[in-house]
């Protein structure tokens, strides 16, 4: 077996509490290379068109990638895969922090979860040995609190990947949420729920494996070589951290407001941006497992009506959803919510999303007060934003409709609430404005998951970061059509790619470019793999995700935008040039589906499959 | 005339203000106008003079309005440029 692989993944059947070792070809890693491509694989390998996400059939995938657990920058991620049952097609979700690297430990690439507990169970995994425990005493309870009673039942140094009871009511917005308060977040497309349709509460997992790795002193010397350039490039993303670029994205049209109606809120921007933050409530700088950047943020806020938040701070994308989404400028109040999210175990994006959504339902009268037990779902309404966070994290009153996200609790309120109801194949938009990028926008359209700004990742190269293996020189235009198809599926190949070796996209901050990504990958497998082999296994990936899809019904019809994004320019006073552009969607597809190899709606050509050998 | 550079959080700490006026009467390069300001602010220097637009790009934005500036691009007098962090998602 090549370096970086534990050759070990085991496959967990909760009902039976059985468990079993599976091991992958050489062959197959390098077709699918592990994180979100090896479980794409055993995902499509292992369902059928008419898999209920929530059957005790369908298999719950937890992956580490290759580089985990070795000296490769950033590489303390891992992928959660399942279907989803937000959206109902492909579903796949990203954590860092240290889950990744301790299940390497533990001796496993990843684990397999199907079938459906008697009761509430968690999984105590150690190096190999697995043990099925009663979970009774820790369901209802939030993944704050769990987090040190399960390190004392079982081990100081264990990493928890748990649900709150978000996850245990089934709340299709539910994440799994690892390293208790400093919440590392697989939050997208409601994994957590999955998770709880099997009453499974937690995957605590430890160890003292290490990942072998086939050139340990090349890999060694070429990280030092690059370490001083990575922190140089880094330094002010490590200080700000992910919110750092609230202003930025504000002044760009990027960042969303009421709902995407709003052009400008440079001061409110300003009020939740990371500078805000680093001035105020800022604790610390958190860092993945072997991460030099530390984007994290952790938070504390010790007096007033917030006073008592203590862990994880808000994201950027938390900042666009929770904040200027609702055009909430109290950044305790976000900060506050962010952290409700966290302990119901909720994604901050879909739920800040879903909140704006329902602000602008009561907003036209589509809800009243008597629907929200008399919260006033008023824009900037702070008390509001975080009132309805719990509701949703324990499925209470509406939270019970607003748990579903927006395109269900849309088709329930009926009318025109439709029309507010911002989500690409049932995926909450997160915080980019596809009228800002038209990258993005393509992109939101055709990412497996639906609305996703990572499977890309091209907005930084569409305002001046350069990729040359890509063909970003810093010159790429937001609005320019011409050439963008093809730039935006070569992304997509290529941050497959680094969902599957589990490289962090932040690493692009620390000037790091594909080729040296992929040399550390050939210095921790032994393999050769060259930069055309690299784009063709991504571009693999992204087809098996599409067929994985078709499987399910996708097809051009769900390639769009929300008619929002399409045909609505922002309001407002102060407008720029950004908000004035509407992406040519049609165009776009048309050109992606033709480079790709895709007919006309959409569906991989089958000479293309076979050109891939999928 | 002048030309207007606002700073963002964290150059303004590094600067002292949150905006520095530079007299200017003919269209200057942005390369121009980064190295007069880290003369006269010379805690600016290690941010501003990368000398590529590469090296620059992962620290920060230069924006005229909305639109992103190249270090060679040229400013005209009586505009106010912007530079801001660069940070994209997360």
């Amino acid at each position: 077996m090549a370096g970086g692989y534990m050759g070990k993944v085991l496959r967990v059947d909760l009902a039976r509490k059985k468990t079993e070792e599976i091991t992958f070809s050489e062959e197959m890693c390098r077709k699918f290379i592990g994180g979100s491509g090896l479980g794409a694989k055993i995902l499509y390998d292992e369902t059928k068109a008419d898999t209920d996400p929530f059957s005790p059939a369908a298999p719950l995938i937890f992956m580490a990638g290759p580089t985990a657990n070795t000296l490769v920058p950033t590489s303390g991620r891992h992928a959660v895969v399942a279907r989803s049952p937000l959206t109902g097609v492909f579903g796949e979700s990203d954590a860092g922090g240290t889950w990744g690297a301790r299940v390497k430990q533990a001796g496993l690439d990843g684990i397999i979860i199907t079938g459906k507990a008697e009761k509430p169970t968690y999984l105590w995994i150690q190096d190999g040995k697995v043990e099925f425990r009663d979970a009774s005493h820790l369901w209802g309870k939030d993944t704050y609190e769990i987090d040190p009673v399960l390190k004392a039942e079982t081990h100081k140094n264990a990493t928890v990947a748990a649900i709150g009871p978000a996850g245990e009511k089934l709340a299709l917005l539910a994440g799994v949420v690892h390293d208790g308060k400093d919440a590392r977040i697989a939050g997208r497309c409601g994994l957590g729920a999955v998770m709880g349709s099997k009453k499974l509460k937690a995957i605590v997992v430890q160890g003292s494996n290490k990942t072998p790795v086939a050139h340990p002193e090349d890999l060694a010397a070429s990280v030092k070589e690059l370490m001083p350039t990575i922190l140089e490039s880094s330094k002010n993303f490590g200080k700000l951290g992910t919110s750092g670029g609230v202003p930025t994205h504000e002044t760009m049209g990027n960042f969303p407001l009421q709902n995407w109606k709003l052009g400008r809120w440079e001061e409110g921007a300003k009020k939740i941006s990371g500078a805000a933050m680093a001035e105020s409530i800022l604790v610390k700088r958190y860092a993945c497992r072997q991460c030099p950047i530390a984007c994290g943020r952790e938070v504390k806020v010790e007096q007033g009506p917030y006073a008592g938040v203590d862990g994880a701070g808000p994201e950027y994308e938390t900042m666009g959803t929770l904040g200027g989404m609702c055009l909430v400028d109290n950044l305790e109040a976000v900060a506050m919510a962010n952290e409700l999210c966290n302990r119901y175990g909720l994604d901050t994006i879909s739920t800040g999303a879903t909140i704006a959504f329902a602000m602008e339902c009561y907003e036209n009268g589509l809800i009243s007060k008597k629907d929200t037990d008399g919260i006033e779902l008023t824009w900037g309404n702070h008390q509001s934003l975080v009132e309805m966070v719990k509701k949703m994290g324990k499925r209470e009153g509406i939270g019970e409709l607003l748990g579903r996200g927006v395109r269900k609790a849309a088709q329930e309120i009926g009318g025109i609430a439709p029309e507010f109801a911002m989500h690409v194949k049932g995926l909450e938009l997160p915080a980019h404005d596809p009228r800002a990028y038209f990258g993005a926008a393509l992109a939101f359209a055709t990412s497996a998951r639906g609305a996703c700004h990572l499977s890309a990742w091209t907005m930084g190269f569409e305002r001046g970061l350069t990729m040359p293996e890509l063909g970003a020189d810093g010159r790429i235009t937001r609005w320019e059509v011409e050439g963008k198809a093809k730039f935006v599926a070569d992304c997509q190949f290529v941050m497959g790619m680094y969902d599957s070796m589990k490289l962090c996209k932040f690493i692009a901050f620390g000037g790091i470019k594909i080729s040296h990504g992929l040399k550390w990958f050939n210095q921790v497998t032994g393999w050769d793999m060259d930069l055309p082999e690299f784009f063709k296994t991504g571009e693999r990936l992204f087809n098996l995700k599409r067929m994985i899809n078709v499987r399910w019904g996708v097809s051009r019809k769900d390639d769009t935008l929300p008619p929002r994004s399409l045909t609505h320019k922002r309001v407002g006073p102060g407008l720029t040039e950004t908000e004035l552009h509407l992406p040519p969607l049609g165009r776009l597809l048309s050109d992606q589906y033709e480079y790709c190899g895709w007919n006309e709606l959409g569906i991989p050509r089958p000479e293309k499959l076979k050109e891939l050998g999928l | 005339m002048s030309v207007r550079v606002r700073l963002a959080f964290p150059y303004r700490k590094l600067v002292g203000k949150e905006e520095v006026e530079l007299d200017l009467n003919s269209p200057t390069k942005v390369k121009d106008i980064l190295k007069m300001v880290s003369e006269r602010y010379p805690g600016f220097r290690d941010y501003a003079e990368k000398g590529t637009d590469e090296k620059i790009a992962p620290l920060m934005v230069i924006l005229l309005h909305d639109r992103v500036l190249r270090l060679d691009d040229s400013v005209e007098a009586g505009e106010t440029i912007q530079i801001m962090p660069p940070i994209a998602g997360g």
